[in-house]
């Protein structure tokens, strides 16, 4: 196999020297990548165990368990979960997922590491801003915890933080957790900006010779379309959280309103909107769906065409889809709000931009089962994830086309049908696509194999627990199941259908999940250090430039040279070519056949 | 008889990419624009590029503040705030800051980055002066009893004015910098880029501080 690379020397980086400066406050952007990625590790099982506890709150409410009055004797005295904790730990768990593993691991993990090196760049376009940008989402993670620590506990407001409820310090979730949880929101806000920047330019600036635009790899176009929307939205959100920090400290009352009675005694504020919170923490909100999802959907389509060893289908319908979706993201966010009493006409308008998005939405995955279609599948795990990414964003997606029409939402809206839908499209299929990431490039990252039997039970022990755990869920809100409570084991329209059974096997399928993914730590760790040793630069037989070097990549990538990209990032079963792959850096063979032919 | 056929195809039969040169001569190859390389690192286009990208995030900030304001502005309890004169003040010394740096570039230009030292210092008291002004005019505000409970015109002049002016500050410590930078008498092979990069943001600065004064005029 060839794996020579034209290179042109330009500029040598020297490494850093000492364990603080190579892995503390590294500027490499590689180093960076795997930060995030701890970072993201720790935050997805915090989130986890969070959730274990809701679920054991919603299955056995009144059961006293010892270590909850030892670690939270206010939120759980006797060892009993009260309702107000309950929505803290749902709250965090939210806010812990969207923000500290959805949008960090897919984005700033998998992005870092790899952008630079598949556009064949030594670093990002500004490392140092790069270090700093993990540095302050670090500080964003710990000022979020820090509220599980605070007099009052951790806010109850919910990911979305709607005021009153958030605003207000006389509110049942009094105390300073509020006050830390917009702190930590702002903080990521910046951090996230300037990371969004550093994406946009170095993906434009950085390219190598040779990689045009549609010659990237569709992960690229991934992270630059997610980097341009993170700019764009997190403003809005900084804006908006800058607004409430201030109604709850600074007296303004720009979303509190008139008239309000919090536990006996009028609030004296007036004229502010709830709602305007709303249309700014949307106009953020839904466009973080792709934030969370863009990246994935690159990552899946790359480990799609490498294990079908066939081209992308419709590579550039795939960009501009991509370009849609983003496009598209930030004209929706009022479907959301279908309930909050808006103009019928707005809704509808509202709603028809929604069902547009099925458009790119349905190319991308007539797409990736297009680049499926008649290859030679090759199933190891990569593959398995990529493809279990399908099944879920199809599930997922399909239920968003009942939620994005009002008169169906007017039900469904804040119910059960609701959770399962966003986990599936926005949790799941994100983490989905990170596994199929891990798996596909830890050989390249750490030059070893992960254990593969034990990512296949991974992977299968993952989709039986998603579907189990979020798939009954639809069910529950088509009884009219609320969310958001902590004991509804009284209600008796719901108890005669059967909801407590449905809780009860949700319950044990979140912990059949859960346990799947410690399997799947233990088998990272092992890997790291004992797992079996990748062959080769390319032992996936992939084409695009990050197989063109050692693994694990040597510190400035491609040592301080440029390569030179000759063709498209897909170049599978190349008719007429020897092999059945074609990588982006070595010569095109079409174009050394004979330049005459004989056509007497 | 033999024909020669296509001896270059234009355009590649298969494969995914686009147009990407294979012509140009080695030493001119380096990172950035992907079709033509070029050479070196590009800083001037990349620091210019952050600088756009950057402003675009910057906007939507402000946009979003905007929007909330014109939400806002429709409450009943919505009063009209006289903006203080020294208003005018502040924004001639913006303007006139913006005309400095430009006199500062062109120094740089022409003689060297040693020779913007004076008219960068100049620039950056400019800002701190602006800075200042906008201060005497909260406390003109506050003396009339402009407060942020109760007035939320009041309240998003003092975020406004408060969030623009941190901008500012952040723009003025760059300034320092470049000044401090450019009486070192050492090479500094990418002066052009950060200067055109910082002369881009500050005159992006004093754009939104127009913007932010229409709105207030308007609106508060």
């Amino acid at each position: 196999m060839s794996q020579t690379v034209e290179y042109t020397e330009v500029e040598r980086h020297t490494e850093p020297k000492g364990f603080v400066n190579h892995w503390i406050f590294s500027t490499d952007h590689k180093v960076i990548g795997i930060q995030y990625l701890i970072l993201a590790v720790v935050a997805a099982f915090t989130g986890m165990a969070l959730s274990m506890l809701m679920r054991i709150r919603l299955v056995w409410p009144d059961r006293s368990y010892a270590f909850l009055e030892t670690l939270f004797p206010v939120g759980a005295p006797d060892g009993v979960m009260t309702p107000e904790f309950y929505l803290a730990i749902l709250t965090m768990h939210g806010t812990i997922m969207v923000f500290m593993v959805l949008t960090t691991a897919p984005q700033g993990g998998f992005g870092n590491y790899f952008l630079p090196i598949q556009i064949g760049a030594p670093d990002m376009a500004f490392p140092r801003l790069n270090m700093l940008a993990f540095w302050l989402t670090l500080l964003s993670f710990l000022t979020l915890m820090a509220a599980f620590f605070v007099q009052g506990g951790a806010p109850g407001s919910g990911w979305t933080a709607y005021p009153p409820l958030s605003a207000l310090q006389e509110a049942t979730t009094a105390g300073i957790g509020q006050d830390l949880w917009i702190v930590s929101i702002a903080i990521f806000c910046i951090a996230a900006m300037l990371s969004a920047l550093n994406f946009i330019v170095t993906t434009l600036e950085m390219r190598t010779e040779g990689m045009a635009l549609m010659r990237m790899p569709l992960t690229v176009w991934g992270w630059f379309t997610t980097a341009v929307i993170g700019l764009l939205a997190f403003g809005v959100l900084l804006a908006g959280g800058i607004l409430l920090l201030m109604d709850r400290n600074l007296d303004t009352s720009f979303f509190i309103p008139g008239g309000l009675v919090v536990s006996d005694r009028l609030i004296d504020r007036e004229g502010g909107s709830p709602l305007l919170w709303q249309h700014l923490f949307w106009f953020f909100g839904h466009p973080e769906v792709y934030i969370a999802i863009l990246p994935g959907m690159g990552i899946i389509s790359h480990v799609l065409a490498t294990f079908s060893r066939k081209p992308v289908f419709g590579y550039r319908a795939m960009v501009y889809a991509m370009m849609a979706i983003a496009g598209l993201g930030f004209v929706v966010w009022g479907h959301h709000m279908f309930v909050s009493g808006m103009s019928p006409y707005s809704a509808v308008a509202f709603s028809v931009l929604t069902m547009a998005i099925g458009v790119p939405s349905a190319i991308k995955t007539f797409n990736w089962i297009g680049t499926m279609w008649g290859g030679r599948l090759r199933l190891d795990s990569p593959m398995l994830y990529a493809i279990g990414f399908v099944s879920i964003f199809v599930a997922g997606g399909i239920t968003g086309l009942f939620l994005g029409q009002p008169a169906l939402d007017m039900y469904f809206h804040d119910t059960y049908f609701v959770v399962g839908h966003f986990h599936l499209i926005m949790g799941v299929a994100a983490v989905l696509s990170m596994f199929a990431g891990l798996t596909f490039w830890f050989p390249k990252m750490f030059g070893r194999f992960m254990n593969e039997p034990l990512n296949k039970l991974h992977f299968w022990l993952t989709m039986f627990g998603v579907y189990g755990v979020f798939g009954p869920m639809h069910f529950l809100g088509t009884l009219g199941h609320p969310r958001r409570y902590a004991d509804i084991t009284g209600v008796n329209y719901l108890a005669e259908r059967g909801s407590a059974e449905l809780h009860y096997f949700i319950t044990i399928a979140a912990m059949i999940l859960i346990t799947a993914q410690f399997i799947f730590l233990a088998n990272l760790l092992w890997s790291l250090f004992a797992g079996k040793k990748a062959p080769e630069n390319n032992p996936w037989e992939a084409t695009s430039l990050e197989w063109a070097i050692p693994s694990p990549p040597p510190y400035d990538n491609f040592a301080g040279r440029v390569p030179v990209v000759r063709r498209g990032a897909y170049d599978y079963s190349l008719p007429g070519s020897a092999k059945d792959f074609l990588m982006q850096h070595e010569p095109d063979e079409m174009t050394q056949e004979p330049a005459t032919r004989d056509v007497r | 008889m033999s024909v020669e056929l296509h001896p270059a195809p234009a355009k590649r039969p298969l494969g995914t990419g686009g147009r990407g040169d294979d012509v140009i001569p080695p030493e001119s190859r380096g990172w950035g624009g992907g079709d033509s390389g070029g050479s070196g690192f590009h800083a001037e286009q990349r620091y210019k590029l952050a600088v756009w990208v950057g402003l675009a995030g910057v906007v939507m900030l402000f946009a979003a503040i905007s929007s909330a304001m014109i939400v806002r502005s429709a409450g009943e309890d919505w009063l009209h705030v006289e903006l203080p004169g020294v208003l005018w003040v502040s924004t001639g010394l913006l303007v006139v800051s913006s005309l400095v740096f430009e006199v500062a570039k062109r120094a740089a230009q022409r003689q060297g980055p040693r020779a913007m030292r004076v008219w960068v210092t100049l620039t950056a008291l400019l800002g701190l002066a602006f800075v200042v002004a906008q201060l005497a005019g909260w406390s003109e505000l506050l003396s009339q009893g402009v407060v942020l409970k109760g007035q939320p015109s009041g309240a998003f002049f003092y975020l406004l004015t408060a969030t623009h002016g941190l901008h500012v500050l952040g723009g003025v410590c760059v300034l320092t910098y470049l000044a401090a930078r450019a009486s070192i008498r050492r090479p500094w092979p990418r002066a052009k880029a950060v200067v055109e990069a910082s002369a881009l943001y500050w005159h992006g600065m004093g754009a939104l501080w127009l913007y932010v004064l229409g709105l207030l005029l308007y609106l508060g």
